[in-house]
């Protein structure tokens, strides 16, 4: 029952529901098919379990912890985020996927991991985020425009990816160890961590995660896609020391990862790419291999961070961290006079993060501010004998933001502002001969405005406005050759101005053991908004013509709804349905966007007995539907049209053992594509020339100590 | 106790500046990668065209060798590519196509062709395709391209059939002074001969750099107009051109889809319009024999050729530098049989209408008497315009049998007319009819009247070009003299007592027409504004 009182404060989260209708419930995990809120009284005590959310109740946003990570170990990180509604993918084969919330990928969603900004080239179409998705406790996705807090880049939304607090008084080493068999490309995969404290010191924690994975070729549902190998290993190290008022951590991660690329993929001008589209998938195969030939890619991500936090009862928590990040990014493809193994694409980025933030919270008041700085340095190898097509540039960027929020019982809202520049530089020589390049200077102000309601504890009512804004990267800004990797030939803008965002999002929720919904709906205009329009020319260059691609800027306009449900009609049975809808158009020539996903539905049946059994089962079908995309213009891709619906089927089913000592044991079966159904993706840049995975059949133990 | 906490949070501000003091400003040197010796892309490629023989006129289909070739006396033609600066990648050479001789005609040509890559620094680069097992993974195609339409959609696919291209070729290439032209084909160097007499199109010559090897299971290499399909899925092209090549030579035939005309009628009419296309043939006075006059051109098709009838006369028409004159030529084109059966129906009947395409074309301008060179003076629309007023149906008209106009949606052009904006010109009018073999329309849009593409020029099919001298001799403005021609009879005759443009006006006139006479042309213009002229709807409307 809602209950309404005319005064200036009850009033004030009426007027917010009148005009936004949204909905939001605190810190769930759905998708882990768990209740994760439980109220129950006993005599002796009260349990009440909830996660905590990074940003707060003012924002939409959804979580998924380490339980739904370790079911998805096999999967990349956009796969695995592709169980949240509003979230999709932008995939190259069947291995490089980049997230995409809202329609938004690339520049335009930030990854911030451990409170660092992923830094790397996330510019690149066929680039994924270099991290391993296994070394993380919780991953958030923050739908609205964040740029308050966060700064640029975070146009579509926000993923937060964040290990949990160092184990610092903990008696005992706990860990987990993880290992996967997957049909598909016959892959290993073996993930673990440890944490504890020196016994020496109970203040003094560590934490260990390793992580190493062995594939070999994939193959669709009727043919292998040769060379599409991956090896991948990773490693983190963490070190915390907590004295009370003072706490320091450091760590160092590494992501190391090689990843074979198909022969067809190496795409050459627009005749060959017309003849392979008429072929459509490779003609020629070689028996399964786990080698990993030309062309290939070769990711290497050192991370490196200190922080120290103060804690003060008067003045507030106060916490400075800097991080170090080193990406190398070296692209073989197959070269005259045996000269393959010299990169054509070798990128080295370096950056240097440094955050000052306050948070203070008083009454029913939290005040937070914050100065960050970020200066990024990234240059070509010399000496490759291939001309880059991004030139060697710096980024020097610098932001204050201050945020007040006010929480109640039963709402709370919260209002930020921000102001940022960013100082870029570039030089570089073009396929031409000439030196290009030049300075620019970027200024941006930020606000963003959020409340929620809960007017009961069935329903949640969050909204939220943000401004966002983007620079262009110096790809759009400088870029005037032949992308490798999608056979356009790209010219960028010098006189490109920053993306500005204005979303406004609203979720309504209603939670209740028998039925669960969640409503997101949003709408948001960016003006200046940068994409490589075709121009309808070629350029002829040695190896032939190529569709000259050139970025410009429009008004563009998203807009859409994401629904998420759960009906239980039984506790042990949990039924979830999935789907977003999304269309994407220019404001002026209302033309559609490119890269838009189509609509789709997720639909599974799980079930988990509800018992204290020291073995339970579970087991779950799902259903995905993916419509044709229709809502495309034809002129802004390499062909005229798109791939046909299709249907997948899935299912997993699996054990939990309690073992004594606090330990378990976890045993999945899972499968993807059951009915080996051969389809294209639209989203998928391969499609021009090779379907999409077949059947992936998955089986993972995971032991938990 | 706060001392310490001020100091605390001193030490983490300070912390924070002073690692955020450590920056860069400045991006790194770049390296022009261009001049790096890695660098794989030739800066230049030079194709040189040898005109020759072979030792014996059944060589080339048995094994032709270098050692086989006699080059005969003239130049060789030579086409070369460059990279600058400003303009990219593009033709240096003065030469831009291949002139060619048919071997229907000359038996005995060959041509030998050769491909050379430079690099920055200017040095030959050929023999890193050769170097280190690279002559297994290298080999050039010479291919061409045409449109199809599958499930609707138009593209262009690769010639796979040898008996549709109008060119043979043998590899010639050699290793260490071996021949490897057959065993392993590289087409560094290679003969050619043209065998479809008149055919213009463009020969792509492609460099694969195959992702594995250039040869099959069989270890067979591909035939040089078709690469395989694995070396499609998997290759790259190192270097790809187009060369334009022109054979000499009558076609042999018109193309078995085209219409086969004998005669073509060309009614050409001065007029006005009613209307965007409402035209009507101007009513012309009885007296007058030259000024207003009318057209009925006819061509007949020999040996591949449009000729003229012997009575054709030479057209000279009137100009409208300013469009509010209103004055316009009508041209409307009639095709017909062996037989003299009319047969104009069959390029609109059965859907053929969206195959053809009437293009007009000026060459060869030249200034006229009165008249000087202008930078205007070349094929387009500053020099001229011309609508399509084609009706449906086609041998309707508009003004008596409402038949609807259609040209602006489905240009065909056998009936339409022009604007000539350039007066006191000379030259030639090229008409030209294509039809295409899937559409004559790209993206729903017809090509311009006064420029094909380069793709329908050398793909479709087309007639032969029929050339219609003609004579913009006067601007409609000034059929009206200065001088005040009431009184005729009493008028001077001495063409020195005139002003300047009205003599310049005359004098057009008489170099138009062959009037040898002053008066007589004087004549011309009194008729053309004292005569009696029907003003009534008769005459040519459209």
């Amino acid at each position: 029952m809602l209950n309404f009182k005319l005064s200036i404060r009850k009033s004030l989260p009426v007027l917010c529901l009148l005009t936004t209708c949204g909905a939001h419930s605190q810190a769930q995990d759905r998708l882990s098919g768990e209740n994760s809120i439980h109220d129950s009284l006993t005599i002796q005590e009260v349990i009440v379990t909830g996660r905590h959310s990074t940003l707060g109740a003012n924002h939409v946003q959804q979580q998924l912890g380490s339980t739904a990570i370790t079911r998805s170990m096999g999967k990349s990180l956009a796969s695995l985020l592709e169980n949240i509604s509003g979230m999709s993918s932008i995939q190259t084969g069947t291995i490089v996927a980049k997230p995409v919330i809202h329609g938004m990928y690339g520049n335009r969603i930030l990854l911030m991991s451990n409170d660092a900004r992923l830094t790397g080239q996330q510019w690149g179409s066929d680039h994924a985020p270099e991290v391993d998705k296994n070394g993380y406790s919780t991953i958030e996705v923050v739908k609205g425009a964040e740029s308050v807090k966060y700064g640029s880049e975070a146009l579509g939304g926000i993923i937060l990816m964040n290990q949990s607090p160092l184990p610092y008084g903990q008696q005992q080493v706990r860990g987990k160890v993880s290992s996967l068999y997957g049909s598909n490309g016959r892959r290993f995969s073996l993930s673990g961590y440890a944490e504890g404290t020196m016994s020496w010191d109970r203040h003094l924690a560590w934490r260990v995660h390793a992580n190493w994975e062995n594939g070999g070729d994939r193959s669709t549902a009727h043919y292998l896609l040769n060379n599409t190998g991956l090896r991948e290993n990773d490693v983190a190290v963490n070190l915390g020391y907590d004295r009370g008022r003072w706490r320091t951590e450091i760590g160092y991660s590494y992501f190391s990862q090689k990843l074979g690329v198909m022969q067809s993929a190496q795409m050459g001008n627009e005749q060959l790419l017309q003849e392979r589209v008429q072929l459509g998938r490779p003609v020629i195969f070689t028996p399964f291999s786990r080698k990993i030939g030309y062309p290939h890619q070769k990711i290497d991500h050192h991370t490196a961070f200190a922080k120290i936090s103060l804690h003060n009862e008067a003045l507030g928590d106060f916490v400075w961290q800097t991080t170090f990040q080193k990406d190398d990014r070296r692209e073989n493809r197959i070269r005259r006079m045996n000269h393959s193994d010299i990169p054509t694409v070798s990128l080295h980025l370096q950056s240097l993060q440094n955050t000052l933030t306050w948070k203070k919270s008083y009454n029913n008041w939290q005040s937070e501010g914050g100065l960050q700085l970020i200066n990024t340095e990234n240059h070509s190898e010399r000496g490759t004998g291939v001309v880059p097509i991004i030139p060697n540039y710096t980024e020097l960027a610098g932001g204050a933001y201050f945020l007040q929020k006010l929480t109640r019982d039963t709402w709370g809202m919260e209002g930020g502002l921000r102001g940022d520049l960013q100082h870029t530089e570039a030089d570089g020589y073009d396929w031409t001969g000439q030196r290009y390049g030049g300075k620019r200077d970027f200024y941006n102000l930020t606000y963003s405005l959020g409340a929620h309601y809960r007017p009961c504890r069935h329903w949640t009512m969050t909204t939220n406005f943000g401004v966002a804004w983007r620079a262009p990267h110096v790809y759009e800004l400088y870029s005037n050759g032949n992308e490798l990797s999608s056979g356009m030939f790209v010219k960028g803008d010098s006189t490109l101005r920053s993306e500005q965002s204005y979303k406004w999002i609203a979720s309504l929720q209603y939670s209740h053991p028998v039925l669960s919904v969640r409503l997101d709906a949003y709408l948001q205009w960016i003006n200046n908004y940068i994409y490589d329009q075709p121009t309808r020319r070629n350029i002829i260059v040695v190896s032939g013509a190529y569709p000259v691609f050139q970025y410009r800027q429009t008004k563009a306009y998203f807009r859409g709804v994401d629904l998420d449900l759960h009906l239980r009609p039984v506790p042990q049975l949990d039924y979830h349905v999935v789907t977003a809808l999304i269309w994407g158009n220019e404001r002026t020539t209302h033309n559609y966007l490119p890269y838009i996903p189509s609509t789709r539905l997720t639909h599974s049946l799980s079930w988990k007995p509800q018992t204290k059994a020291v073995i339970t089962p579970h087991a779950g079908l799902t259903h995905r539907y993916v419509a044709k995309q229709t809502r495309f213009d034809p002129a802004t891709d390499l062909v005229a049209f798109t791939p046909p619906a299709y249907h997948l089927l899935g299912f997993e089913a699996g054990i939990d053992w309690r073992l004594p000592h606090q330990q378990a044991l976890r045993l999945t079966l899972a499968g993807d594509n059951l009915l080996n159904k051969e389809y294209k993706e639209y989203t998928n840049r391969s499609r021009y020339y090779a379907h999409d995975m077949g059947r992936d059949i998955r089986c993972i133990v995971t032991w938990t100590f | 106790m706060r001392m310490k906490t001020f100091n605390s949070i001193l030490l983490l501000a300070a912390g924070f500046l002073v690692s955020a003091g450590m920056v860069s400003c400045s991006p790194e040197k770049p390296e022009n990668e261009k001049k790096n010796k890695l660098h794989e892309d030739p800066v230049r490629a030079v194709f040189t065209l040898q005109e020759g023989t072979l030792s014996s006129s059944d060589k080339f289909d048995n094994s032709p060798r270098m050692a086989d070739f006699k080059a005969d006396g003239t130049a060789a033609q030579v086409i070369e590519w460059q990279t600058t600066p400003n303009e990219g990648w593009h033709v240096t050479s003065t030469n831009d196509k291949f002139k060619v001789k048919n071997s229907k005609d000359h038996p005995n040509v060959v041509y030998l062709l050769k491909m050379e890559y430079y690099n920055d620094a200017g040095k030959l680069m050929n023999d890193q395709f050769f170097a280190a097992g690279q002559d297994k993974i290298h080999q050039h195609f010479f291919s061409t391209y045409k449109q199809v339409t599958v499930g609707g959609s138009t593209g262009s696919v690769r010639v796979s059939d040898k008996a549709e291209l109008p060119y043979d070729y043998r590899y010639a290439d050699e290793l260490n002074g071996s021949f490897i032209g057959e065993t392993n084909p590289m087409g560094f160097q290679g003969f050619i001969r043209f065998v479809k007499p008149g055919r213009k199109f463009p020969l792509s010559v492609d460099l694969l750099h195959a992702a594995g090897s250039k040869f099959d299971e069989n270890n067979k290499p591909s035939p040089f107009y078709l690469p395989a399909k694995s070396l499609l899925s998997t290759g790259v092209w190192d270097i790809n051109v187009k060369l334009p090549i022109e054979i000499d030579g009558a076609p042999e035939e018109t193309p078995a889809d085209m219409i086969q005309p004998a005669k073509v009628e060309i009614d050409i009419y001065e007029g006005h319009l009613h209307g965007p296309l409402a035209f009507h043939q101007n009513p012309v006075p009885k007296e007058n024999k030259y000024m207003g006059r009318n057209y009925k051109l006819i061509y007949r098709l020999e040996k591949g050729r449009w000729v003229a009838e012997g009575n054709n006369d030479r057209v000279s028409l009137v100009g409208c530098e300013n469009d509010e004159w209103n004055r316009v030529s009508a041209f409307a084109i009639h095709y017909f049989d062996k037989n003299d059966n009319e047969i104009t129906g069959r390029i609109v009947d059965n859907g053929e209408d969206q195959h053809y395409q009437h293009f007009f074309q000026v060459s060869d301008i030249k200034p006229a008497y009165g008249g000087k060179e202008e930078t205007t003076d070349k094929n387009g629309t500053d020099f001229f315009n011309y609508l399509y007023c084609d009706t449906d149906p086609w041998n309707k008209t508009n003004k008596f049998d409402k038949a609807s106009f259609i040209g602006e949606k489905n240009p065909i052009g056998l009936k339409g007319y022009f604007y000539f904006k350039r007066t006191h010109k000379k030259f030639n009018m090229e008409i030209k009819l294509m039809r295409a073999r899937q559409s004559k329309q790209a993206d729903g849009q017809a090509s311009p009247f006064y420029a094909p593409t380069s793709r329908q020029t050398t793909e479709e099919s087309w007639l032969p070009t029929i050339s219609i001298p003609i004579n913009i001799y006067m601007d409609a403005s000034e059929k009206e003299l200065k001088t005040d021609l009431d009184d005729f009879d009493n008028l001077s005759k001495d063409e020195n007592t005139y002003p300047e443009s009205d003599r310049r006006a005359i004098r057009s006139l008489m170099e138009a027409f062959g009037i040898k006479d002053f008066t007589t042309a004087l004549a011309e213009f009194y008729w053309n504004l004292k005569g009696e002229s029907k003003e009534d709807s008769s005459g040519f409307w459209f």
